[in-house]
């Protein structure tokens, strides 16, 4: 009488334990949309615990390809900027977690044919803001003034 | 009562009877455990050799000490697979056959099987409890990887933004794009794609960003695991130049591109991925032979099998 509750115990045991899933939960808030736009360069910032990509749109992906670096207007980079964390089963490598800021940089012109750069910030990491310690112009310089990372030729 | 009592005897001796009839005869065949010749024994300090040596040598050196027990067949043959299958991977008696980056590599490889419980095999420290490997001795494994040059390795040299130097053939994709030994073509196609995450491989000096196709990202989005056929990944190397004022470190010079494609019937002797690895800018094929793909797989196999054997992919 006793073994059979035992035996649909056992059974109810090892049929959640054969369902359950031995897989990591895949994390997409971690991905970025950037749309049309590419990667010109990527930043790791250990001070910070930080790791970015610098996307661009084709201006700005031809500006940050040339070594003469000159800005016209119509350029757009927005750098992406994640908290890092170390990667599961691998010590060693560090690796993007949560998007921490979103910054976008546009390059217009003004009437008298001045280049302008209008800067926006989206904090999505709360109040962690990123490089507290450096200003707008100098996040518009890195933004703007990474070359592009090379690849081979496509 | 006694015919009772004497009924499990009989079927002990008639166990026995059985076991001496198999288990001796097997003998006879049973796989001579040998030790070749050191070639090149590894080099390391006094104590991590010492824990490299009671953890790792038996299966992983050219000085396998076996057990009385480890040589009785049908253990013995468990034992020689394994000891075959360990210097296959790597052998601390061969160590320079491994250039330089590679034998890095292998001991960072090496501290993560450790801190992943996949090595020293369980069947093999449940019967050699000594090859245990404790929690002080895992930490001075890894301060030990962390000493070694590629983990604070910079890129100064002047960046090379083209494969057309004097006198080299310049590429054309498409017409002549390189393919892999094991029949995977080049295409610059990924440079189009999303990017699943980017990468500080502190362990070796390097910076990478890796790419999913639309398969890779819906699957993702999706959150199905195992990957579907029609997956490609692709991995960006970069060297990592000098930290600046504030912090940041910028790629170095292009180092290779690594791709992972998901076809379960093609490549099911590797899990069902195709690997691929293009070296510098000329994109050189990597591997001397097509099976290289097979030590991709192999740490992979060991480190990420839950996974879907991927390690870049966003994950809680």
């Amino acid at each position: 009488m006793l073994t059979k509750p035992i035996y649909a115990v056992l059974l109810g045991v090892l049929l959640v334990s054969c369902s359950q899933s031995k897989h990591p939960a895949l994390a997409p808030e971690y991905l970025y949309n950037a749309g049309d736009q590419k990667v010109i360069s990527s930043l790791i910032n250990n001070k910070h615990h930080t790791i970015s990509i610098i996307y661009g749109n084709g201006p700005a992906l031809r500006s940050a390809q040339d070594t003469v670096r000159t800005h016209t207007a119509g350029e757009q980079y927005v750098m992406v900027t994640w908290r890092q964390r170390p990667m599961p089963h691998w010590y060693g490598t560090n690796m993007n977690g949560k998007i921490l800021a979103v910054e976008t940089v546009t390059v217009a012109q003004d009437p008298a044919g001045k280049i302008g750069y209008s800067y926006l910030l989206k904090n999505t990491g709360g109040n962690n803001t990123i490089e507290p310690d450096v200003s707008r112009e100098q996040r518009i310089q890195l933004i703007t003034g990474q070359p592009a990372a090379v690849l081979p030729e496509n | 009562m006694k015919k009772s009592k004497m009924n499990p005897l009989k079927m002990i001796f008639a166990f026995l009877a059985i076991a001496i009839v198999i288990v001796i005869p097997l003998q006879f065949s049973s796989p001579v455990i040998e030790n070749p010749p050191v070639k090149s024994e590894i080099e390391l300090p006094g104590d991590i050799q010492a824990i490299l040596q009671r953890a790792c040598y038996d299966c992983h050196s050219n000085h396998s000490q076996t057990a009385w027990f480890d040589r009785i067949a049908p253990a013995s043959y468990l034992v020689a697979h394994d000891i075959k299958e360990g210097r296959t991977r790597f052998n601390f008696s061969d160590w320079k056959a491994n250039p330089p980056a590679v034998q890095e590599l292998l001991l960072w490889e090496m501290v993560n099987a450790i801190e992943e419980h996949k090595m020293p095999l369980k069947s093999y420290v449940m019967v050699h409890p000594a090859a245990g490997i404790s929690a002080a001795e895992l930490t001075a494994l890894k301060s030990y990887v962390n000493s070694l040059p590629g983990r604070h390795k910079i890129d100064t040299a002047r960046i090379i933004r083209s494969a057309g130097a004097p006198g080299a053939a310049s590429k054309t994709a498409g017409t002549n794009a390189p393919v892999s030994l094991n029949g995977i073509k080049y295409s610059g196609d990924y440079q189009n794609w999303k990017i699943i995450s980017v990468t500080d491989k502190y362990d070796g000096g390097s910076m990478r960003v890796v790419y999913g196709n639309d398969i890779m990202v819906k699957a993702i989005k999706q959150r199905q695991l195992p990957f579907p056929d029609g997956a490609k990944i692709v991995k960006a190397v970069w060297g990592k130049q000098h930290e600046d004022k504030v912090g940041n470190i910028s790629p170095g010079n292009f180092q290779n591109v690594q791709i992972m494609i998901k076809d379960s019937k093609k490549y099911k002797s590797t899990e069902g991925w195709g690997f691929a690895k293009f070296e510098g800018l000329r994109l050189k094929p990597s591997g001397k032979t097509a099976l290289f793909a097979t030590t991709c797989i192999n740490c992979h196999r060991l480190l990420v099998p839950e996974s879907d054997f991927v390690f870049n992919i966003p994950t809680k």
